[in-house]
C-alpha cells in the first residue's frame, strides 16, 4: 500500500496499490471501518489483477471531495510530524494509544 | 479563483522510467509491458462484485481519464513526463517535498530500483496465507518499545486486541493511527476478510517495525530476518503497509 506514489515507483515493489490519502492513512480513515474494509478488499485485488512486475494499481477513493487543502499541507512547509523532537527529548518515552489511557 | 482549471501541466519527477495505462478504466502505472496487454483484468468467477463494478468505472485519480487520450501524455515511457490535466491535480510529490523540507541537510539517497522482482501468486488469494507487515512502529504493551532508527521488529499475534497495541515512531503523525490502528495497521479488517473467505488465512503473526534510514541496513540486517519469519509461518503472500 502506498500514499506516496513517487517514492513507491522509485522503490518498485512487485505489486503496488496507490491510495491518494494523506500519509499515515494508507488503509483508510480512522474510525471508518466500512471504508477500511472496502479499501483493503480492493487493494488485495492487486495480487490477482496485476500481471507484471512494478505495476501500481490506483484506487479511486477520495479523501474529501469538497476540501483538498490537505494536499497543500501534508509534508509541506507547515507540517509538523507529531511527536518528533518531543519524543527524542523525553528519551523515547512509550507513546500510548489514547484509547488505552482511558 | 476558477472552480476548475482548463489545462494544467505537471511535471512528474520520478527517477525511473514508467508508463501510464488503464485497463477497464482502472489506472495502472509503471509497467514496461503495459501496452502489450490486451486481455483486460482477469475476472474470476465469484470474485468481489464491488471491485468488479469499480473496474468498470473511471478512476478518480484524475489522470486516469486522460490515459485513454494519448495526446494528454507527452514523452510517454520516459522519466520526464508532462501530463496535461483538466481541472485535476497530481498526487503529492513527496520526494520533492522532502527535498525542500530538509534542504539544509545532506540530500537523502532515495532507493531507486529500475526493475522489480516478481513471484507469481501460487494459488488464488482465497486459498493463500497472508502476512501483514507494517513500518508503523506498532508493538504490544508488554514488548520493549522501538527506538529511533531501530533495526529490530516485533511479531504481533493475529488475534491481538487494538487496546493492547502501542506505537513508537519518530517520524510520522500518529494521532489517527493512535485512535484507530486500522488506518495503517489493518489487523482487525484482515481478520474480517479472513472470516469472510476473501483471504485463505491470516498468518499467525503480523510483523511491525520502524523506519530505518539506511536501505543497506534494511536489506542486510532486518529484511533477511523478516523473510525467515515469513517462511517459518509458510506465508504465501505479504501485504506491506509502509508509513
Amino acid at each position: 500500500m502506498s500514499s506516496a506514489w513517487d517514492v513507491t515507483l522509485s522503490v518498485r515493489p512487485p505489486r503496488a496499490v496507490f491510495l491518494d490519502f494523506p500519509l499515515n492513512h494508507e488503509t483508510g480513515k480512522a474510525g471508518d471501518s466500512p471504508l477500511q474494509r472496502r479499501i483493503l478488499h480492493d487493494a488485495l485485488r492487486a495480487f490477482e489483477a496485476l500481471w507484471a512486475p512494478g505495476q501500481m494499481l490506483c484506487l479511486p477513493y477520495v479523501w474529501d471531495s469538497k476540501d483538498r487543502t490537505w494536499e497543500g499541507k501534508d509534508y509541506g512547509p507547515d507540517f509538523t510530524p507529531y511527536g518528533v523532537g518531543k519524543s527524542i527529548q523525553e528519551g523515547y518515552a512509550e507513546r500510548r494509544l489514547r484509547r488505552a489511557q482511558d | 479563483m476558477p472552480r476548475s482549471v482548463a489545462s494544467d501541466v505537471f511535471r512528474i519527477e520520478i527517477p525511473v522510467p514508467f508508463k501510464l495505462g488503464h485497463v477497464n478504466g482502472y489506472l495502472i502505472i509503471g509497467c514496461d509491458r503495459l501496452e502489450g496487454h490486451r486481455g483486460g483484468i482477469r475476472r474470476r468467477p465469484g470474485s468481489h462484485r464491488g471491485v468488479d463494478s469499480l473496474l468498470r468505472k473511471p478512476c478518480a485519480l484524475g489522470i486516469s481519464r486522460l490515459c485513454g487520450g494519448a495526446s494528454a501524455i507527452r514523452g510517454r515511457g520516459s522519466n520526464d513526463v508532462s501530463v496535461h490535466l483538466r481541472g485535476q491535480r497530481m498526487p503529492i510529490a513527496y520526494i520533492r517535498r522532502t527535498r525542500e523540507r530538509y534542504a539544509h541537510y545532506p540530500p537523502y539517497h532515495w532507493v531507486i530500483n529500475t526493475d522489480a522482482p516478481w513471484t507469481p501468486l501460487p494459488k488464488p488469494l482465497k486459498d493463500c496465507r497472508l502476512a501483514l507487515i507494517s513500518s508503523g512502529g506498532f508493538y504490544l504493551k508488554d514488548h520493549p518499545p522501538f527506538k529511533d532508527n531501530d533495526a529490530s521488529y516485533r511479531l504481533i499475534p493475529k488475534d491481538a486486541h487494538s487496546e493492547d497495541l502501542r506505537i513508537y515512531h519518530h517520524a510520522y503523525r500518529d494521532d489517527d493511527p493512535d485512535r484507530d490502528p486500522n488506518c495503517v495497521f489493518p489487523l482487525e479488517r484482515l481478520r474480517e476478510l479472513e472470516a469472510t473467505g476473501v483471504i485463505g488465512e491470516l498468518a499467525g503473526y503480523a510483523v511491525s517495525c520502524v523506519t530505518l534510514y539506511s536501505p543497506r541496513r534494511e536489506i542486510e540486517e532486518r529484511a533477511p530476518k523478516i523473510i525467515a519469519e515469513l517462511q517459518a509461518m509458510r506465508v504465501d503472500a505479504a501485504f506491506l503497509v509502509p508509513v
